[in-house]
């Protein structure tokens, strides 16, 4: 069995900056693989390097186990639908000037093939495995929630058939009880249609949630890496500590809480 | 703790938004009071009115379109809406001191920390410039950020976020409110960096006997640092407890239902559930209770009459807790 | 078939909510429905005009020396000029002419502008800086001075007067549009068009164009009272209309020598070539408060 994705110390700089150093990493088909890490550590550019949204300055990218690391894009089609990605603000992954029906559509219309009457079909299908119903159609992104707008990309996503789904941050910029809905969705879709996610997170709770194995990333490295209920009950590097005792958890904690006196440097 | 006195008093208050398509009624019958000394937490989703109220105490939403339909909000005992332009002048930032969420936007790029914060003390009355620098390294100690004179000649752009957000902390400071009233403080920080800053305004609050009133959509930020604890939801206050008691024996379906879907890493073993159904409009919300057609206690008193807030120490504002 | 017209009703809803929202914004405002009255004044008289006039043949210069400089009467409304032929008539006329030379101008401009921009925008690189520097230079230039280059080398008249004014035109659609292009290129819809396989002139035609029609349209308004001022300029100067083409400017540049005792002559194609503009810029202004993203969000 190949991973479907997997990357190869890789590297990806922008100026001389490394925002991936070296890093190797693999997806395997049916699992969920969280990708944990703090604003500049490097998570979602590694993201974006699966998906070949960014050009990798060294290392290889793989999918399927060949080399796609300088394929060109008309060599890219397999990844494209194999492949699909959920963002992080719902609020901007929508065209404003389309519906629900285009924007679910898009991705289906790109492959070719489809009569208007069979695009419907499917993308009505596609809404209602994501739990919107029919009226949604023809309604356009300023007329919804984050929620809704967030179930449409998940569509969206769906709608290639693909084998993996990249999460970026899918519910961080959701409300709490929205968040819910949304982790309960991606749950019951990854059983029913068998995907591998990659979840990018920083949120630790949800990670410990739905993923099997998890990545620690701090400065453009992995700093820990394993099976998530492992990782996060007993943490080994120092880093994955301090992001463990940052969470707070749902419950008064003033009187346990000493205020800390250190002082932050300039 | 010191005294016991009302500092902030709102009553019945309505506030409505007009816009196209009608009124939205944004805040719908508020009745809170924060005593001298207590650290409250408000929480609600998206639409719940808390940065509105927030605002509605120094009166920053711009009328029109805000309009303020019923109700008071009494500082220190005057009537907000009340006062002219220089008693809300000395209310702002000598009264209550405002953090607001996004250091980002909040600190102006193209002046140094030092002019900024000048900025503020100079509208509090310090004139010289020797007391203005003195009170600014003050300020920047007490938010504990080191080398402050260095720090004095930087641009924003040159500070980590969380540096940045005390920055915004130590301008809320400089007129010695006694509020301090804060935005979703650490919601656009870093998870490592949210502790420290959450640590530092517990310690403020503590050393200069501070009032406060958090905001925030997260609730393990308001157990970390507050006593008191109300929720809110589209636009009424559902349940108003010490945050112990909230925490541990919710008594309102929403609060029960919130504390329900969020992710609890100690307990990985519980399922977060989603509240079914989702946040009303506010240009027509529900008769009666306004979180009635997703609860599932409803009763048919729940579609026709909106519940009061009642209670002793732990109120809440449904009809099936009885007291 | 049933089952598309069962559910059919969702997909019209959206664009009535949308239009009912446009009438409110617009009503809103008493400037825009100023400038929208001006501008359908404007079209209305440009499309019926030379109909209703109650001299027609005066439009193109008929003779008719005994009612030379008569002032405005009730025989004619705005009085008569050097030729005897009715003002009236010759500016309701002229209405068509300035909406035509507004309408060319604004239209090469954009045609020739817009997919500089967004070529500009979207590929970046060389080929952004190769027209955003062309652009700087054409912009170096003042517009009426180079009009005047094209037309003293071409020759007056309406049409040389207009083709050198759309040669100075576009420079401004290309900034506009290369600002709101390079946004997009960034956009997360485009990028998740990218992932799902488009390549650039799916996300061009689909993506990139329909999110630029709104700072165009507003440009594009406001264009065109600017652009039959300049005509009107052009004409003034002499370098432009002719006489005895019905033209506004070139009304005002005849009617110069007759000021003040005729003050008539230039008033009435002045006051027509102010209130023009004025409506285009009003309604522009309207237009743009609309389609601002925050009042679209209702």
């Amino acid at each position: 069995m190949t991973p479907i994705l997997a990357t190869e110390n890789v590297v990806c700089s922008f100026g001389t900056a490394r925002a991936v150093d070296e890093v190797s990493l693999d997806l395997w088909p049916g699992e969920t693989l969280g990708l944990v890490g703090e604003s500049g550590s490097g998570k979602t550019t590694m993201l974006r390097l699966l998906l070949r949204l960014a050009q990798a300055n060294a290392g290889h990218v793989r999918f399927d186990g060949r080399d796609i690391t300088h394929a060109p894009e008309s060599a890219l089609r397999d990844l494209r639908r194999a492949v699909q990605v959920v963002f992080q603000n719902p609020h901007a992954a929508l065209d404003p000037r389309a519906s629900v029906f285009a924007s679910v559509a898009e991705p289906l219309r790109l492959q070719g093939g489809l009569t208007r009457a069979m695009l419907r079909a499917r993308v009505t299908s596609l809404l209602e495995d994501v739990g919107l119903g029919e009226e949604f159609l023809w309604r356009y992104p300023h007329e919804m929630s984050g929620g809704q707008k967030q179930r449409v990309c998940i569509a969206r996503a769906l709608a290639p058939g693909p084998r993996a789904l990249l999460l970026d941050e899918p519910t961080s910029a959701l409300d709490v009880s929205v968040q819910a809905q949304i982790i309960e969705l991606l749950a019951a879709l990854r059983a029913r249609h068998g995907l591998a996610y990659l979840f990018v997170s920083h949120n630790l709770a949800v990670v410990r949630l739905l993923c099997t194995r998890v990545a620690v990333m701090r400065g453009g490295v992995i700093v820990e890496q394993g099976e998530a209920a492992s990782v996060l009950a007993a943490p080994r590097h120092s880093y994955t500590q301090a992001l463990l005792a940052s969470v707070l958890p749902p419950r008064a904690t003033l009187a346990a809480q000493s205020p800390s006196a250190k002082a932050v440097t300039a | 703790m010191s005294g016991g006195e009302k500092l902030l008093d709102i009553r019945d208050f309505r506030l409505a938004f007009d816009g196209y398509e009608g009124a939205a009624q944004v805040l719908n019958g508020i009745d809170l009071s924060v005593n001298e000394g207590e650290a409250v937490g408000i929480v609600g989703e998206t639409g719940c009115g808390k940065s509105v109220l927030a605002r509605s105490i120094l009166r920053l939403n711009p009328s029109p379109p805000a309009r303020v339909v019923s109700g008071s909000i009494r500082f220190d005992g005057r009537d907000v809406f009340e006062m002219d332009r220089g008693a809300l002048r000395a209310l702002r930032g000598a009264g209550v001191g405002m953090v607001f969420q996004d250091p980002v936007t909040y600190l102006n790029p193209v002046f140094t920390i030092g002019a900024q914060l000048a900025d503020v003390l100079r509208a509090h009355g310090l004139r010289k410039s020797g007391d203005i620098r003195k009170r600014s390294l003050e300020l920047l100690a007490a938010v504990q950020l080191r080398d402050g004179a260095a720090l004095l000649r930087r641009y924003p752009h040159e500070l980590s976020g969380g540096m940045r957000q005390r920055v915004l902390i130590a301008q809320a400071l400089a007129g010695n409110p006694r509020l301090l009233l804060a935005d979703e403080p650490t919601t656009a920080l870093d998870v490592t960096i949210q502790g420290q800053v959450l640590a530092l305004i517990a310690d403020l609050v503590a050393r200069f006997n501070l009032t406060l009133l958090l905001i925030s959509h997260d609730l393990g930020v308001i157990g970390a640092i507050c006593r008191r604890v109300v929720v809110m939801y589209a636009g009424t206050i559902v349940e108003d407890a010490p945050a112990e008691a909230l925490f541990a024996a919710p008594r309102h379906p929403y609060t029960r239902g919130l504390l329900a879907a969020v992710p609890d890493l100690e307990h990985p073993e519980r399922i977060p559930k989603g509240i079914p159904g989702s946040i009303p409009s506010m240009r027509s919300p529900p008769e009666g209770c306004r979180f009635h057609p997703r609860c599932a206690q409803a009763m048919p008193v729940c579609r026709e009459q909106a519940p009061l807030l009642l209670g002793v120490a732990h109120l809440t504002a449904c009809h099936a807790v009885g007291e | 078939m049933s089952e598309l017209a069962i559910a059919a009703p969702g997909r019209h809803a959206a664009t009535l909510r949308r239009v009912r929202f446009v009438v409110w914004t617009f009503s809103a405002s008493a400037s825009a429905l100023l400038g929208l009255g001006l501008v359908v004044l404007f079209l209305v008289l440009a499309a019926i005009g030379p109909l209703i006039v109650p001299f027609p043949a005066d439009a193109v210069g008929a003779i008719h020396l005994t009612q030379r400089l008569l002032p405005p009467s009730g025989a004619h409304w705005f009085g008569t000029d050097e030729m005897g032929d009715d003002i009236y008539t010759r500016v309701i006329v002229g209405t068509r002419t300035s909406l035509w030379i507004g309408l060319t101008i604004t239209g090469i401009g954009a045609a020739v502008g817009v997919p500089l921009g967004i070529a500009a925008g979207y590929r970046g690189g060389r080929v952004r800086a190769v027209i955003m520097r062309t652009t700087d230079v054409f912009l170096a230039v003042p517009g009426l001075v180079l009009a005047l280059a094209i037309v003293a080398a071409l020759g007056p008249g309406i049409l040389h007067g207009v083709l050198a004014l759309s040669f100075v035109w576009w420079p401004g659609y290309v900034r506009l549009i290369e600002a709101k292009a390079l946004t997009l290129r960034s956009e997360p819809y485009v990028e998740a068009a990218r992932t799902m396989g488009a390549g650039h002139g799916w996300i061009l035609l689909r993506h990139i164009l329909p999110n630029c029609v709104s700072p165009l349209v507003v440009k594009a308004s406001m264009d065109m009272g600017l652009a039959i001022l300049a005509a009107a300029s052009l004409g003034f100067i002499g370098l432009g209309a002719k006489p005895p083409a019905p033209e506004w400017g070139a009304m005002i540049s005849v009617a110069r020598n007759y000021m003040p005792d005729w003050w008539w002559y230039s008033f009435f194609p002045g006051l027509f070539i102010f209130l023009t503009v004025l409506g285009f810029n009003l309604f522009g202004d309207g237009l743009r408060d609309m389609l601002d993203p925050r009042s679209a969000r209702g």
